[in-house]
C-alpha cells in the first residue's frame, strides 16, 4: 500500500513521485543523463509503426531503455476510438513485457482530449484482460468512480492539455478529485509548468506527476528538481509529491494543444497515420487561424545570408538614416516596451528592410517575427528557453542564439541554429553580463568547435574588428561603435567600406 | 500478392504472418503484429494466413510520452 516513502502502482512501490517521457532528447545519451539525474523509476514509453524492416533506432531505444532499469509504462499514444487503443495495449504488452498500460484515447484532436466514453470501454475490456491500466482522463469526478469500477487502481489526470505548456490549469478541480477518491494513486500528466504553477502542490501522498521535460532546447536541465533534501536516487523520495515536475525548460503556454506531431506517421494510433505524411501537418493546429493564414507566407518570406558586418540597433528611426547608406544586416532589440508598440517598430522595420534589400533580425520577439513576416530571429539564452523553435522553423525563419559557455554552446547547438554568437569578445559596458570578456582565443576555440557561422559580439570597434574576423568570426555584430559615434552614419560608412577588406588569420586557421 | 502494410500497399509472396514478418525483415521476437485491425500474438503468426487485401500492422519500440 501507499506510504509517504512509496506509492504503490498495482502492487509495484516506486519511491519516486516522477515519472519521465522518453520522447524528443536531443540523443540517447541526454535521455539516460535525464533518467539517472532525476530519479526516475518509471518512463513512458510508445509504439511506432514500421514501414520498413531493420529499425535499427527503435531497437537501440528499446535496448537502452531496459539497461536503464528502470520500469517502462507504454502509451496507447494516437489512439482513437476503444477498440484501437485495446489492440495497441495488447501489442504493448507483447513487445514490451509489461501488464501496465497508459491509457490514451483521444476525442478531440485539437486539444487531445481523452474521450471519456471510450476510455470506460477500453479499460473495463483491458482490466479483464488482466491489464494494469492507468487511464489518462480529465479531471471529471464521475469519469473516476466509472475508470475505478471498470478495475483501474490508478488514475492519471490531465493537468492542461498536452502541449498547452499550462501545467495545473485547474487545480481546484484537481483538488476535488484528489479528496473524491482518496487512497487511489493519481498520477497528473502533463504536469510541465511555468513558475507560476509550479508552487501548487498537493500534500498528499498518493500523488505524483508525469512529464516530459523540454530539454531539447537546454541539454540537460540544471536545477533537476529534487524532492527537498534529495540528491541521490535513494534520496529521492516521496517528500513533496507532485511538485518537482516543472523546475525544467517550462513550454510556452498555448490555446489549445501544441502537439501537432501527433498523430503522425509512425505513431500506433489511427488509420490517419499512415496514409500520408498530410494529416500529420493538418493537426490541431492548423484550425489556429492566425498561423495557417500565415503559413503560405513561407516561402515568400525573403531570407538572406549572414553579412560581415552585423549592426544592432534599438529603434526603428535608426533605419531610414541607416538603410540608404548600403546596410545589409540589422538587429532590431527593442528593450521595455509594450508588445504593442514592439509590433508596430518591427511590421515598420520589416517594410523598410524589404524594400532596401537589407536583412532584418529580430531579437526575441519570435512570434511578432513570424507574424509580421521578418526573415530573421534572435535568441538569447534566456529567450529560447521560452520560444517556440519549432514554430519559428515552421514558418521559415532563421534562428541565431547568444552564447557565453561551452554550456549555452551546447544548449544553442541542439537547436541546430544558422548561427551563434559569442560574447563579450571585449569588454562592453552596454550590458550588465556575469561574464568576463572571451578574447580572440575562445573566438577561434567556438570557430573550431561548430560548422556553422559565428557572430562576434561585445565591444568590439572599428579598429578591433580585423583580429575578431581574423580570428574566426564569419560576422562582427556591433552597437555603440556607431550609435555612439559623435556621426552615426560617418561611422557606418567607414565599417561598410572596410568590411571587405578584413581577412582570416591564416596561422589561427591551420 | 498486395496486401497492406501499415496502410501502404505492397507486394508479398509469403502465406503466413511469420513469414511475412521475416520476409520483410522485421525482427519476429521484437515487433508486434496486427491482422485487419486485430491482435495476432507472436506464437499464433505461422498459424495465421494472409491473402490478398489484408491489412497488416507491424510496430516497434519508440520513444513516448
Amino acid at each position: 500500500m501507499t506510504t509517504e516513502d512509496t506509492l504503490d502502482l498495482y502492487g509495484t512501490k516506486v519511491r519516486s513521485r516522477f515519472l519521465l517521457g522518453t520522447a524528443r532528447y536531443p540523443s540517447p545519451d541526454h535521455l539516460r543523463r535525464a533518467v539517472e539525474r532525476s530519479g526516475a523509476e518509471i518512463v513512458t514509453v510508445s509504439l511506432r509503426r514500421e514501414s520498413t524492416g531493420g529499425d535499427k533506432a527503435g531497437h537501440a531505444f528499446w535496448q537502452l531503455v531496459r539497461d536503464l532499469g528502470v520500469k517502462v509504462l507504454p502509451n496507447t499514444a494516437g489512439c482513437h476510438g476503444a477498440r484501437e487503443a485495446i489492440k495497441t495495449a495488447l501489442m504493448a504488452r507483447e513487445v514490451f513485457g509489461t501488464p501496465w498500460i497508459k491509457l490514451e484515447v483521444i476525442g478531440d484532436d485539437a486539444t487531445l482530449q481523452p474521450d471519456p466514453f471510450g476510455l470506460v470501454e477500453a479499460a473495463r475490456e483491458l482490466c479483464a484482460q488482466g491489464f494494469e491500466v492507468f487511464p489518462y482522463m480529465t479531471d471529471d469526478l464521475v469519469l473516476a468512480d466509472r475508470l475505478l469500477e471498470a478495475g483501474c487502481k490508478v488514475l492519471m489526470p490531465w493537468g492542461s492539455p498536452i502541449g498547452s505548456g499550462r501545467g495545473l490549469n485547474n487545480p481546484y478541480a484537481l483538488g476535488l478529485l484528489r479528496a473524491h477518491v482518496p487512497g487511489v494513486p493519481l498520477i497528473v500528466a502533463p504536469a510541465s509548468a511555468r513558475r507560476a504553477t509550479r508552487r501548487r502542490r498537493w500534500n498528499s501522498a498518493t500523488t505524483a506527476s508525469c512529464s516530459t521535460p523540454r530539454w531539447r532546447r537546454r541539454a540537460i536541465p540544471r536545477r533537476w528538481p529534487m524532492p527537498s533534501g534529495g540528491r541521490s536516487r535513494p534520496a529521492a523520495s516521496a517528500s513533496s509529491p507532485a511538485s518537482w515536475s516543472s523546475t525544467t525548460s517550462p513550454m510556452p503556454r498555448r490555446r489549445c494543444s501544441a502537439r501537432r506531431s501527433r498523430p503522425s506517421q509512425g505513431e500506433a494510433g489511427g488509420p490517419r497515420v499512415v496514409t500520408s505524411s498530410s494529416p500529420a501537418r493538418g493537426g490541431a493546429r492548423k484550425q489556429g487561424g492566425p498561423e495557417s493564414a500565415r503559413s503560405e507566407d513561407q516561402e515568400t518570406r525573403p531570407v538572406t545570408d549572414l553579412d560581415r558586418f552585423y549592426l544592432i540597433v534599438d529603434r526603428t528611426d535608426w533605419l531610414p538614416r541607416f538603410l540608404p547608406l548600403g546596410l545589409k544586416f540589422v538587429q532590431m532589440r527593442l528593450k521595455d516596451r509594450p508588445e504593442e508598440a514592439v509590433r508596430a517598430e518591427i511590421a515598420e522595420a520589416v517594410a523598410l528592410c524589404r524594400a532596401a534589400g537589407c536583412t532584418l533580425v529580430v531579437n526575441d520577439h519570435w512570434q511578432a517575427a513570424i507574424d509580421l513576416g521578418a526573415p530573421w530571429v534572435h535568441l538569447g539564452q534566456e529567450d529560447l528557453v521560452e520560444a517556440d523553435v519549432a514554430a519559428i522553423r515552421k514558418y521559415g525563419l532563421k534562428l541565431g542564439i547568444s552564447t557565453h559557455s561551452d554550456e549555452e554552446l551546447e544548449t544553442a547547438l541542439s537547436v541546430q541554429p544558422d548561427y551563434v554568437a559569442l560574447g563579450p569578445v571585449y569588454e562592453t559596458t552596454l550590458k550588465v553580463m556575469p561574464w568576463k570578456p572571451q578574447g580572440l582565443d575562445r573566438v577561434a576555440r567556438w570557430k573550431a568547435k561548430i560548422d556553422i557561422p559565428l557572430v562576434g559580439i561585445g565591444g568590439i570597434t572599428l579598429e578591433r574588428a580585423p583580429g575578431v574576423f581574423a580570428a574566426g568570426a564569419d560576422s562582427v555584430a556591433v552597437v555603440s561603435d556607431v550609435l555612439a559615434a559623435a556621426s552615426p552614419e560617418a561611422r557606418l560608412t567607414q565599417w561598410l567600406g572596410a568590411r571587405g577588406t578584413w581577412t582570416r588569420d591564416q596561422a589561427r586557421a591551420s | 500478392m498486395r496486401i497492406e502494410l501499415n496502410g501502404e500497399a505492397t507486394e508479398t509472396e509469403a502465406t503466413t504472418l511469420a513469414a511475412f514478418v521475416v520476409a520483410a525483415e522485421f525482427d519476429p521476437e521484437i515487433v508486434a503484429t496486427a491482422l485487419n485491425g486485430e491482435f495476432v500474438p507472436r506464437g499464433e503468426r505461422v498459424d495465421t494466413p494472409i491473402a490478398e487485401g489484408d491489412r497488416i500492422e507491424v510496430f516497434s519500440p519508440r520513444q513516448g510520452g
